[in-house]
């Protein structure tokens, strides 16, 4: 019954829009082993022989209408054509593979690509003077206008912001294990100062009541061992900061449209918002669409290797992170911490079953859950449901999540 | 009349006819013995001596007129022997026959190890010439040779430890300062004064020499414990069989179902089996609270998240467990996980497929340690010795070395949250 309401859903929009077109372009792929390419592809469901216009995703520049023309400037028809390829691939994926009717029923997207505007609630984008976003993408929820002031009603649509060189110093880093090694470093700093002096002092006294002791701390062999090792220390404390600045990366950008996996990590958030609302940004939502968007790149790495539109690290959900309670925050919502874990959820459930199993737990979540309550609770429970032993397969989850610090 | 004589008969032939016992192996995968390659070489070279076929039936030969009373391995095993003999094949020892046996499942290792026993202790050498001492100025030296002549007097057939564990009993009960020692004259002189045959004298002193004594573990205590708890916990449905109860225990002969069988009674297999129920229960509920109460009044419930519900369950299993140990019917016997999970997975309260899940929850509480958290502390003491001998400045090289290796590499252990109740 299922597949004939998909097939019903699938088949009539063709028919009710009638002739469809196919067009090659060069767009940017992926390569079997996750190197970025340059590659023709074939664009299919055009409705329109003249620009990104398809059943299911309209490309516009910006606040525009107007779907980007094929004889718009190559730059941005080249990122129009990977935004579309890489949105038809999702959309498939969702459709194939998990059969999901909502995905099928959902109205066609307007893409939106070097938009700058901040999202309005009430009047779908917030005035031109608030401040411009870039490096980031986003997906909306429909909304229902406001007539009053002649905005019209919106369906869901994904915003790629364009892409700008912003100095690092300008951006807000956690740098959680670089705070550690310098925590760690300070502990050893202050320890190693209490040492130093307690023995300087103990040799002081026992070389002033014994004349015949064979210490003295003001020998210069004595000073240059307290003195060096605490001078060679200090330099490795205070040039810390210093040494990783100059070694580190100082520009930061991020062209969002260009980058297969944010694609589908934004396509998997409106697939996913029949349970999941695009109210929010929270770290299970970020992970379930993190989760979905490694399954159509078929990586466990997301956004990696694509130094010429991306200086973000990405993420890889083979990290080895243990679970810290300031991941629940909106402020960590883009970890991977959470896609790491559904990652080795899919591995426990078994790969084959993964998708489904990930599928069926947006079911048990809401834009509220958290990692430590609804999310787990949510994997116990989809467990109990489509696992093939779920007892031992709940208990696997549970000591793997247990081992995770959860 | 005739009828009913006819009818009364045939219902009674089977009772009459006695059961046959088939120790068959419905729990245990690859058996304990199997794990070394000599054994699997002597099951193989028994193989070729004999043929499959020989083997089982010198086996089935052995064991067809069993009843309850009259199990014994001495006497299955010298049988078993007899019988291969009959058919033209001789062995010095039986251990590849029974290995082969043990192969076909047709019992499991505690049988095996039965029988392993038995056919040591058969070929066990006696010396009928000894140099002993005298005996006969013993206080009640009549009255303890008395004992030994009742044993050609009755009638009743009874296995060999049995035997020897009831002269055992009453020569002490007669004489309880006697000395090993002058045991082992007394039944020297038992032999040579005629009181006992060549053949009682040989198996007691067999049976003394091997400490049967020791040994109160037999075919019988095996066969009631095994009926008493199938008949007491029918199982639902076929555990399957597993390869987690033949892991042998480190520092023991013994594997883990032999140890459960051996050590322990069908009340505290059922009471350590228990335990694993209700753990069992716990990991599958649905929701567990914290109640809080005053004066009868509720006050605040807590609801445990998902993790915590799953280590309260764990920490409940251990208090289980120590609780055990402290319960009277467990005589001072202090059971440890593996013994919980073999009695559950006896009594089919956990199936094969679940074991090893289960048993691998032991790594929460007494998690495996690195190489590296193993030899720290030598490394630690090198580490201190080396910087004694490293010229100054540089002496603080090595524990500066240490602690990099400290803090770059994780460890492994519990590294549940600190805001989780459990």
């Amino acid at each position: 019954m299922r597949n004939l309401i998909l097939i019903v859903l699938i088949i009539l929009p063709q028919l009710a829009l009638g002739e469809t077109y196919l067009k090659e372009l060069p767009a940017l792929v992926r390569t079997e082993d996750n190197k970025p390419v340059e590659e023709v592809v074939t664009l299919i469901d055009l409705i329109s022989n003249d620009g990104f216009d398809g059943q299911h995703f309209k490309i516009v520049n910006g606040k525009g209408t107007q779907a980007i023309s094929f004889r718009d400037n190559p730059d941005l028809t080249f990122r129009a054509a990977t935004a579309y390829y890489h949105l038809t691939r999702a959309r498939e994926y969702f459709l194939t593979n998990l059969g999901s009717s909502y995905v099928a029923s959902l109205p066609k997207m307007i893409i939106r690509l070097e938009h700058i505007n901040k999202f309005s609630k009430l009047g779908h984008f917030a005035n031109d003077e608030l401040e411009p976003q870039y490096n980031n993408a986003l997906t909306i929820p429909a909304g229902t206008g406001l007539a009053s002031r002649g905005v019209r009603p919106w369906d869901i649509e994904i915003w790629f912001r364009p892409s700008k060189k912003i100095h690092i110093s300008e951006i807000k880093v956690h740098g959680s294990e670089a705070a550690e090694y310098k925590a760690l470093m300070k502990s050893y700093r202050d320890q190693s100062r209490v040492q130093s002096l307690s023995r300087f002092l103990s040799q002081g006294i026992s070389s002033m009541i014994d004349s015949e002791s064979s210490i003295d701390p003001f020998s210069t062999n004595s000073l240059i061992r307290t003195v060096g090792s605490s001078v060679l220390l200090e330099a490795a404390y205070h040039f810390y900061d210093p040494l990783t600045k100059v070694f580190q990366q100082k520009w930061y950008w991020l062209d969002t449209a260009m980058v297969p996996e944010i694609i589908y990590h934004e396509f998997a958030h409106a697939a996913l918002s029949d349970h999941l609302d695009l109210t929010h940004s929270t770290a299970v939502i970020e992970g379930m669409a993190d989760f979905f968007a490694g399954q159509i790149a078929d990586s466990p790495k997301l956004a990696t290797h694509i130094r010429d539109h991306n200086t973000y690290n990405g993420k890889n959900a083979r990290n080895k992170q243990v679970f810290k309670e300031i991941f629940e925050t909106a402020e960590y919502a883009n970890t991977d911490f959470v896609f790491g874990l559904l990652w080795e959820m899919k591995r426990i459930v078994g790969a084959e079953n993964g998708d489904a199993f990930m599928y069926e737990l947006r079911k048990k979540l809401t834009t509220s859950a958290t990692i430590k309550g609804q999310l787990i609770e949510g994997i116990l429970q989809t467990c109990k449901r489509l696992c093939k032993d779920p007892f031992s397969d709940k208990l696997k989850i549970q000591k793997a999540l247990h081992f995770k610090g959860i | 009349m005739l009828i009913s004589l006819f009818a009364l008969l045939f219902t009674a032939a089977p009772l009459v006819a006695q059961t046959t016992f088939e120790f068959g192996n419905d729990r245990e995968g690859t058996s304990v013995y199997l794990s070394s390659k000599s054994r699997r070489k002597a099951l193989s070279k028994a193989l070729k001596k004999a043929g499959p076929e020989q083997i089982e039936s010198s086996y089935a030969e052995a064991t067809k007129d069993l009843t309850e009373s009259t199990l014994c391995a001495y006497d299955i095993v010298a049988d078993l022997r007899s019988n291969l003999e009959q058919r033209g094949v001789k062995f010095k020892k039986l251990s590849g026959v029974i290995y082969y046996l043990r192969s076909k499942s047709r019992f499991d290792d505690s049988v095996a190890k039965l029988y392993l026993h038995a056919a040591k202790v058969n070929r066990t050498k006696v010396d009928f010439s000894k140099d002993s001492d005298d005996v006969s100025k013993l206080p009640q030296y009549q009255e303890l040779m008395k004992v030994f002549r009742k044993l050609e007097t009755t009638k009743t057939k009874r296995c060999l430890d049995e035997v020897y564990r009831g002269v055992l009993s009453e020569v002490f009960k007669l004489s309880d300062k006697l000395k090993p020692a002058q045991f082992e004259d007394l039944l020297f002189e038992a032999f040579d004064a005629n009181h006992i045959s060549k053949e009682t004298y040989t198996g007691l002193e067999r049976a003394r020499i091997n400490e049967l004594e020791k040994k109160p573990f037999n075919l019988k205590s095996y066969q009631k414990k095994i009926k008493s708890l199938r008949a007491d916990f029918p199982l639902s449905s076929t555990p399957g069989l597993s390869d987690f109860v033949t892991v042998k225990i480190k520092d023991s002969k013994l594997s883990r179902r032999q140890r459960l069988l051996e050590t322990y009674d069908g009340f505290q297999i059922a009471f350590m089996a228990d335990s694993i129920k209700k753990l069992r229960k716990r990991l599958d509920a649905d929701m567990a609270t914290l109640q809080f109460f005053t004066g009868g009044v509720l006050d605040e419930t807590k609801v445990l998240e998902p993790q915590e519900r799953f280590r309260a369950a764990i920490k409940l299993l251990r208090m289980d467990m120590r609780t055990l140990g402290l319960n009277s019917f467990f005589k001072g016997k202090a059971p440890n996980f593996i013994d919980l999970m073999t009695a559950a997975y006896e009594l089919g309260v956990i199936t094969g497929r679940e074991l090893d899940e289960i048993a691998g929850l032991e790594e929460l509480w007494n998690p495996k340690k690195t190489f590296l958290q193993k030899y720290t502390v030598w490394v630690r003491a090198l580490s201190s010795v080396a910087s004694l001998a490293i010229p100054a400045p540089f002496g603080f090289i090595p524990s500066l070395g240490l602690m990099i290796i400290e803090a770059t590499t994780k460890p492994t252990n519990n590294t549940a949250n600190d805001l989780g109740l459990f």
